[in-house]
C-alpha cells in the first residue's frame, strides 16, 4: 500500500467516522490499525477498495470544494456523484460502510461475495480492532471486557466529554435520540 | 474388600464439588475429584480471553472450549447449545416434527437433544469451575416463604405446584454465612434488611457480610429516585417497591490474590481480571491442603452400586484427550472411596444416573422415579427501553441493583413470582449492542426497530445519534419462578444412534410452562409498563411470534409463548395502554418470549419422603447412604433467586454430614 493510499484511507475514515483523524490515525501509533484495516480492504473487495479511494480522491478534487457532509453522501450512496449526476458504484460504497463497521465494532462484513468469503461473513480483524472500536468511544465507555477505569467508576457520569473521546469539537452529546417514530416499523 | 482409594469421591469441578473438597480436605480426608472437562491453570485466563476477543459472536460460551461450531457427535464434553445463537438451526418445520426422533435443533449443532413441546434455553461449561467463569455473581439468599410455599400459599388447593422443602429458612442461615465468605459476597445487610424484611429476607444475628456493597450505577440511582416507596404497582396490592443493591460474588476490595472490579461489563462472558469469584478459586483452596487430587478430561459413565439399600461400590470414568485427527479415550477406570459425591449438575448428573443401570432393570438413586424430572430454569422476560435522560451504560459490573421487594407476596397461590435484574449494558443482552445498532445507522436498516426511516449516517451525525442511543438504554430482566412439572425433565435414550464423541447418550429434554409461569410473565409486561410510564421512558421490546427463514417463509418461534391472561391487559388504565409503553405496541398482547437464565435447577430433588424425593435434607440419597447428589439439582422449587448461593450453602451443609459420616466409620 502506497503513503499516498494511506493518507487518502486515513482522511476517508475520518470523515466517515466523524472522529478526528489524530485520534484514530495519530502519527506516533503502536497498533496500526490504519494500516492493518487497509490492507484488510484492500484483500477483501477486489479491486473496489482502490476504486473508492480513487473516487474518494476525485471528489475532495472537486472545484469549487464539496463540503465534508457532501463528500461523506456521495460514498454512502446518499447523494449522487455531483461531477455527474450518479451515484457511485454500488460496491464501492459497500466497501466504504464496511469500512466504517470495521472502524466502529472491530469486524470487517464481507460486502460482497468474493473468492473465500461470501457476502455477509463477519471476523474480528484483531483483538485491537475490537478493543478500539469506536461504538465504545461514542458511548462514552470502554470496549466490554476491556476497562480502563477503576473500583466504583460507574456510579458517576463519564470524566470524558464526547468531544474528547472522538476528537471532534463539532459533535453535541445528550440530544435526544431520533427513533424515526416509534412503531413505524415492527 | 480391600480398602477404598479414597476417603471421598467427587464427581464435578463447579461451585458445590470445590466446596464439598476444601471443607473437608481441611478436615484430613483424602479426596478425589474428577472433571469432565480440561483443568484451566490461571494461564489458561488469557486464552480464553483471546477467544473472547476475536469470536464473532460474544456469548456467555464464547471464551470456552470446545469451539462455537463443534459438532457434539465429535465431542468428549460437548456444550448444551445455547438456543438464540443456533436459531438458524431451528427446521421451520420443527413444531410439526416433534417426536419420533425429531428435535426442534438441530443434533449436529444441539448436544441436548430437545423433545419441547418447549425449548430448554440454558447452558453450561464443562471445564474446571465449570459455568461460574460465566456467571454474573447474584448472591440472593433465598426468602422465609420459598421454602414453604405449599403451606404458605397452597394448604387448601391440592393442585397448588409448588411443595415444601423439607427445610427451612432457619436451618441455613448459618450456611448462607459460610456460602458468603468462602465466595467473598460484597453487600451490606443493614441495607438488605432495611426494605427487604418485609418479604422475609434472614439474617444470623449480628451477621456482616466479608465485604462492602458495590456501588450502584448512575441508571440505578435515577430508577430507584423514580421508583422507590411506591405502593400503587397493580397486581401488587400495595407492596412497597425498592430498588436495592445486589449483593454480589465481586470483589469490592482485593481478596487475595484478585483484584478488586473495575467495572469491565463483562462479568459474561469472562472477567478479564478475576475479580469475580468461580469454582476455580476455592478448588485452588482445597488443593492446597495436600489431600485433593484433580482429574480432569476424565469423564464418569457410571456408579456403581449392587441395588437399592447397598451402598456404592465405585465409579468407572474415561480419561480423554484430544488427538490431532480424533479423540483418544482410556479403556474405563475404577475408583472407589468411602463417600461418593456427584457435583455434575441438573442435566449431567440425572444422565450419568440414569446411565448406572444396577443390572436388574433399576438405575442408581431412583427407586422415587424422580430421578430427571422436574428440571427448571428462570425463564426470562427481558424488557428494554430508552430513557429520557442519558443514564450512560455499557459501564460498571453487568448488574449493581434489582427490585427483590415484590418477590414474596399472597399473589404466589395464583401465578408465578419474580425478581427484576437492572442491567447496566445496554440493549447488549436484548438486541446484540453495539453492533446492531451500529449496523443499523450505517447500512441503513432496522434490526434494532430504532431506524424506521433507514437513514444511513456517518460522521458527527453517526456520532450523535449512537451517543443519543447508547447512553440512554438499559434493559430489566425478570426472573420468573417456574412451576416443577414431573415431564419437564432429562432422560437418555440409548437406542436413538446419537451420542457424543466418547459414544455415550446425550441427555434428551422434555421442557414446557406451566399456566402458573406463564401468568408470571403477564404481571411483568404490566410492571415494566409502569415503570416506563414513571420514568418516561420508551418501550422497545419485541416478543416476536415467528421466525424468518432463509427463503422468507415466516414459521413459529420456539420461544414464544400466548398470551395466558388476556382480560388481565384489557382491564388497565387507558395510560398503560399507550404503544410507547408496551411491548411490541400492543395493548394486548399476543404473546411473550422467554430466555434461558442458566439456571439450571431441580431433576433430582431433596425431599422429607424417599417416595417423592431423590434425596435428604442433607442431598443423601434415599437409596445408597454413602452416595450423595449436591448441587441445585437438589432444590424442590426455583424460587426467584439466582440459585447460585443457595447451592453452595447447602454444599457447606453436605460438607457437615459427610464429615460426622466419615467420622463414624473411620
Amino acid at each position: 500500500m502506497s503513503n499516498s493510499d494511506q493518507k487518502t484511507f486515513n482522511a476517508m475514515s475520518a470523515l466517515l467516522t466523524g472522529f478526528s483523524e489524530q485520534l484514530i490515525a495519530p502519527q506516533v501509533d503502536p497498533i496500526g490499525l490504519p494500516k492493518l484495516f487497509l490492507q484488510w480492504a484492500t484483500d477483501h473487495s477486489g479491486g473496489d477498495c482502490a476504486n473508492l479511494l480513487a473516487t474518494f480522491a476525485s471528489l475532495q478534487a472537486v472545484v469549487p470544494a464539496l463540503s465534508t457532509d457532501e463528500i461523506g453522501s456521495v460514498i454512502m450512496g446518499v447523494s449522487p456523484d455531483p461531477t455527474t449526476g450518479e451515484p457511485i458504484d454500488e460496491n464501492q460504497t459497500a466497501v466504504a460502510q464496511a469500512i466504517l463497521k470495521l472502524w466502529y465494532l472491530g469486524s470487517w462484513y464481507q460486502p460482497f461475495d468474493i473468492a473465500g468469503a461470501a457476502k455477509g461473513k463477519e471476523t474480528v480483524v484483531s483483538d485491537q480492532a475490537y478493543i478500539k472500536g469506536l461504538a465504545w468511544q461514542s458511548m462514552q465507555s470502554h470496549a466490554m471486557g476491556n476497562s480502563t477505569l477503576t473500583f466504583g467508576y460507574w456510579d458517576k457520569p463519564p470524566a470524558a466529554s464526547l468531544q474528547v473521546t472522538t476528537g471532534n469539537d463539532e459533535v453535541s452529546a445528550g440530544g435526544p435520540p431520533n427513533t424515526s417514530g416509534w412503531g413505524a416499523s415492527a | 474388600m480391600s480398602d477404598p482409594d479414597y476417603d471421598i469421591i467427587i464427581v464435578g469441578a463447579g461451585v458445590a464439588g470445590p466446596i464439598i473438597a476444601k471443607e473437608l480436605s481441611q478436615a484430613g480426608a483424602k479426596i478425589l475429584i474428577i472433571e469432565g472437562g480440561p483443568e484451566t491453570p490461571p494461564t489458561n485466563r488469557e486464552e480464553y480471553m483471546s477467544n473472547f476477543l476475536l469470536n464473532t459472536v460474544k456469548t456467555p460460551e464464547s471464551p470456552y472450549p470446545p469451539g462455537m461450531g463443534a459438532n457434539p457427535a465429535k465431542e468428549a464434553t460437548p456444550r448444551a447449545t445455547i438456543a438464540q445463537t443456533f436459531g438458524n438451526n431451528v427446521s421451520p418445520t420443527w413444531h410439526a416434527d416433534l417426536g419420533a426422533g425429531n428435535y426442534i435443533y438441530n443434533a449436529d449443532v444441539s448436544y441436548l437433544l430437545q423433545e419441547g413441546p418447549q425449548p430448554f434455553l440454558s447452558g453450561y461449561e464443562r471445564i474446571t469451575g465449570g459455568t461460574t467463569w460465566h456467571w454474573l455473581g447474584t448472591s440472593l439468599r433465598f426468602l422465609e416463604h420459598d421454602f414453604t410455599m405449599k403451606s404458605t400459599y397452597g394448604a387448601d388447593d391440592p393442585d397448588y405446584p409448588m411443595p415444601d422443602w423439607p427445610i427451612v429458612v432457619d436451618d441455613l442461615l448459618d450456611a448462607y454465612g459460610r456460602a458468603e465468605h468462602e465466595i467473598g459476597v460484597s453487600a451490606d445487610v443493614s441495607i438488605q434488611t432495611k426494605e427487604l424484611a418485609q418479604i422475609g429476607l434472614k439474617y444470623s444475628d449480628g451477621y456482616s457480610y466479608p465485604m462492602q456493597e458495590i456501588p450502584p450505577s448512575v441508571l440505578d440511582v435515577q430508577i430507584a429516585a423514580a421508583l422507590n416507596g411506591f405502593q400503587d404497582f397493580i397486581n401488587f396490592e400495595g407492596q412497597q417497591v425498592f430498588v436495592t443493591s445486589t449483593p454480589a460474588g465481586r470483589n469490592s476490595q482485593p481478596d487475595g490474590n484478585r483484584r478488586t472490579c473495575a467495572g469491565n461489563t463483562n462479568c459474561i462472558p469472562i472477567c478479564p481480571i478475576q475479580a469475580k469469584w468461580d469454582g476455580t478459586v476455592t478448588l485452588a483452596g482445597a488443593q492446597s491442603t495436600g489431600n485433593v487430587t484433580l482429574k480432569s478430561q476424565c469423564v464418569v459413565t457410571k456408579v456403581v452400586s449392587a441395588g437399592y439399600g447397598q451402598p456404592v461400590t465405585g465409579i468407572e470414568y474415561i480419561h480423554w484427550e484430544n488427538g490431532p485427527t480424533k479423540i483418544t479415550k482410556s479403556e474405563p477406570i475404577t475408583a472407589t472411596a468411602k463417600i461418593y459425591v456427584i457435583a455434575a449438575h441438573a442435566i449431567e448428573t440425572p444422565k450419568l444416573m440414569l446411565m448406572s443401570d444396577m443390572g436388574n432393570g433399576q438405575t442408581v438413586a431412583n427407586s422415587s422415579d424422580q430421578m430427571g424430572r422436574n428440571l427448571m430454569d428462570h425463564p426470562l422476560y427481558l424488557s428494554w427501553s430508552l430513557m429520557p435522560e442519558q443514564i450512560f451504560g455499557f459501564r460498571g459490573p453487568l448488574t449493581t441493583s434489582g427490585i427483590e421487594s415484590l418477590r414474596d407476596g399472597p399473589f404466589r397461590s395464583d401465578r408465578a413470582a419474580w425478581r427484576c435484574e437492572i442491567g447496566n449494558e445496554g440493549w447488549n443482552f436484548a438486541i446484540g449492542d453495539p453492533w446492531t445498532t451500529v449496523s443499523d445507522f450505517v447500512d441503513g436498516k432496522n434490526a434494532s426497530h430504532t431506524n424506521a426511516n433507514m437513514d444511513r449516517l456517518f460522521g458527527a451525525g453517526l456520532i450523535e445519534q449512537l451517543n443519543s442511543h447508547f447512553t440512554r438504554q438499559w434493559r430489566m430482566g425478570f426472573l420468573v419462578e417456574q412451576t416443577p412439572e414431573a415431564d419437564s425433565r432429562v432422560t437418555i435414550n440409548r437406542d436413538n444412534g446419537i451420542v457424543d464423541g466418547l459414544h455415550l447418550p446425550r441427555p434428551v429434554i422434555n421442557y414446557k410452562l406451566s399456566e402458573y409461569t406463564r401468568r408470571g410473565f403477564a404481571s411483568a409486561e404490566v410492571f415494566s409498563r409502569q415503570v416506563y410510564q414513571m420514568l418516561g421512558a420508551t418501550n422497545f421490546t419485541r416478543n416476536a411470534q415467528n421466525l424468518t427463514a432463509a427463503d422468507g417463509t415466516e414459521f413459529p418461534n420456539p420461544v414464544w409463548f400466548e398470551n395466558p391472561d388476556r382480560d388481565m391487559f384489557e382491564a388497565l388504565p387507558d395510560a398503560l395502554k399507550a404503544p410507547e409503553l408496551c411491548a411490541n405496541g400492543q395493548a394486548v398482547p399476543d404473546g411473550f418470549t422467554y430466555f434461558g437464565a442458566g439456571h439450571l435447577v431441580g431433576t433430582y430433588r431433596m425431599g422429607s419422603d424417599a417416595h417423592t424425593s431423590v434425596v435428604d435434607s442433607h442431598s443423601r440419597s434415599w437409596d445408597h447412604n454413602n452416595l450423595f447428589l449436591v448441587g441445585d439439582g437438589v432444590f424442590p422449587t426455583i424460587t426467584t433467586a439466582n440459585p447460585t448461593l443457595t447451592l453452595a450453602a447447602l454444599a457447606m451443609r453436605t460438607a457437615d454430614a459427610i464429615k460426622a459420616q466419615l467420622a463414624t466409620t473411620l
